[in-house]
């Protein structure tokens, strides 16, 4: 039901935007994200060397994962990083655009679980549609498709429980029935 | 007189309406308060900061402005006694110096509150904030775990407070107006007039949750909540008195 009414969601945002967001696809940042970490670089002048190398490290072994109750992120060469969350953990999304961004149309997705770091345990970066992305791991969040699904599941009992509950009572009424004759 | 106030009060209004709309699309910032999707019969409420908090917000850039014109100006006094050429020859820079950072404060000022944006659903809120680095936090109401309301004298002069919405993981230091308006863990509503409405819209959210807001799977409340309806009850009932008739005999 909550999986239904995400799809719902999802596939509302695609009428409004158009294309539809496909996480499966992104494994690897936008190239445009290459050009913003030379335009950084290139603005710190002098230190240039030094700050472009671990730029041009982090973008070329940035490598992201998308699958049905999570995202993985693993970035570095000699020292790796890797970092795994589950959606419904997701606390809050944080999207932060500077100026170069918004006209390279990249932002900063910074994803927050309840671990006890004001920084965020995984931040996105890169990615071609961040506004897909950010409605995307939105309706994965807890809180969001649950509410409508909650009477729906409490009206409806179908579960074992109750088929066995019946039996026993079932199995009482006959048993009474046998010792009073 | 008051016309004449009022016909300049328009002018400046459009001029920097225009103004805006040029730098608006130079630096793209959006115009319109950012969406939430919402299911079907759901609802989303739009809006700004009050009206006090620009009135707030001018009161401090008075201040300020009368603080660094007064410094300014005794600086530019002690040095035309003692150097009368000089002094005179710094009397338009000094002018400027005081008069152009403040121009692009004001504007500055009203730009914050213009791109200022509370977008509540019933599910979640979404708020942006910023010019230049646009912020933009998403947080649902059930990962809440506490709402604090802070108001200084000022603010309640102006009839106005932050609201600060935060959830677990902590990292969040609450200073005496909330804490920074970037970071996580926490969603700060700056100059909100009806606080208190907000504050108990908020927590009714909180309270009608099950769950702590530390990522708890739906399916772990079914078993043990849910599943009691009163199909249930009732067959536990009649087992009841099935084994009372039992007993009796």
């Amino acid at each position: 039901m909550s999986r239904n009414l995400a799809n719902e969601i999802v596939s509302d945002l695609r009428v409004a935007r158009g294309a539809p967001f496909d996480p499966a696809s992104v494994t690897r940042p936008d190239p445009r994200l290459m050009t913003y970490y030379t335009i950084v670089a290139a603005l710190t002048l002098i230190a240039f060397p030094i700050t472009f190398i671990p730029l041009w490290i982090r973008y070329h072994t940035l490598r992201y994962r998308f699958d049905e109750e999570g995202v993985g992120m693993q970035v570095g060469i000699l020292f790796k990083r890797e970092t795994y969350l589950t959606y419904r953990r997701i606390q809050d999304i944080h999207v932060t655009r500077g100026l170069l961004q918004r006209w390279m149309g990249l932002a900063t997705v910074a994803v927050q679980t309840a671990a006890g770091a004001s920084s965020a345990e995984m931040t996105i970066d890169g990615v071609a549609d961040p506004d897909g992305l950010r409605d995307w791991l939105y309706s994965k969040m807890r809180g969001v498709a649950d509410h409508a699904a909650e009477p729906s599941s409490a009206a409806r009992p179908q579960d074992e429980s109750l088929a066995i509950l019946r039996e026993i009572r079932d199995e009482l009424h006959s048993l009474r029935e046998r010792s009073a004759s | 007189m008051s016309d004449r106030e009022s016909i300049a009060e328009k002018a400046a209004h459009q001029t920097y309406r225009g103004v805006w709309a040029v730098a608006r699309g130079w630096f793209r910032v959006p115009e319109q308060a950012p969406t939430l999707p919402v299911h079907a019969g759901g609802h989303v409420d739009a809006m700004r900061p009050a009206l006090g908090y620009l009135r707030y917000l001018k009161l401090q850039f008075w201040l300020l402005f009368a603080l660094i014109a007064l410094v300014t100006l005794a600086a530019w006094i002690g040095l035309t006694i003692a150097f009368p050429v000089v002094g005179a020859a710094l009397a338009i820079p000094a002018l400027l110096l005081v008069a152009v950072p403040r121009i692009i404060a004001f504007v500055a000022m009203h730009l914050r509150y213009d791109t200022t944006w509370y977008v509540l659903s019933d599910s979640s809120m979404r708020l942006r904030r910023g010019i230049w680095v646009i912020h933009e936090a998403t947080i649902t109401y059930e990962n809440v775990q506490n709402v604090m309301v802070r108001q200084g004298p000022v603010q309640r002069y102006f009839g106005i407070a932050n609201v600060m919405v935060q959830t677990a993981g902590g990292g969040v230091s609450a200073g005496p107006h909330g804490a920074t308006s970037s970071g996580g863990h926490h969603g700060l509503l700056e100059g909100v007039a009806d606080a208190a409405a907000l504050r108990d819209l908020i927590m009714d959210r909180v309270r009608a949750s099950r769950h702590t807001g530390l990522g708890d799977e739906r399916r772990a409340g079914e078993v043990t909540g849910v599943s009691w309806t009163p199909e249930h009850l009732d067959a536990l009932r009649s087992i009841r008195d099935a084994v009372k008739l039992l007993q009796r005999r």
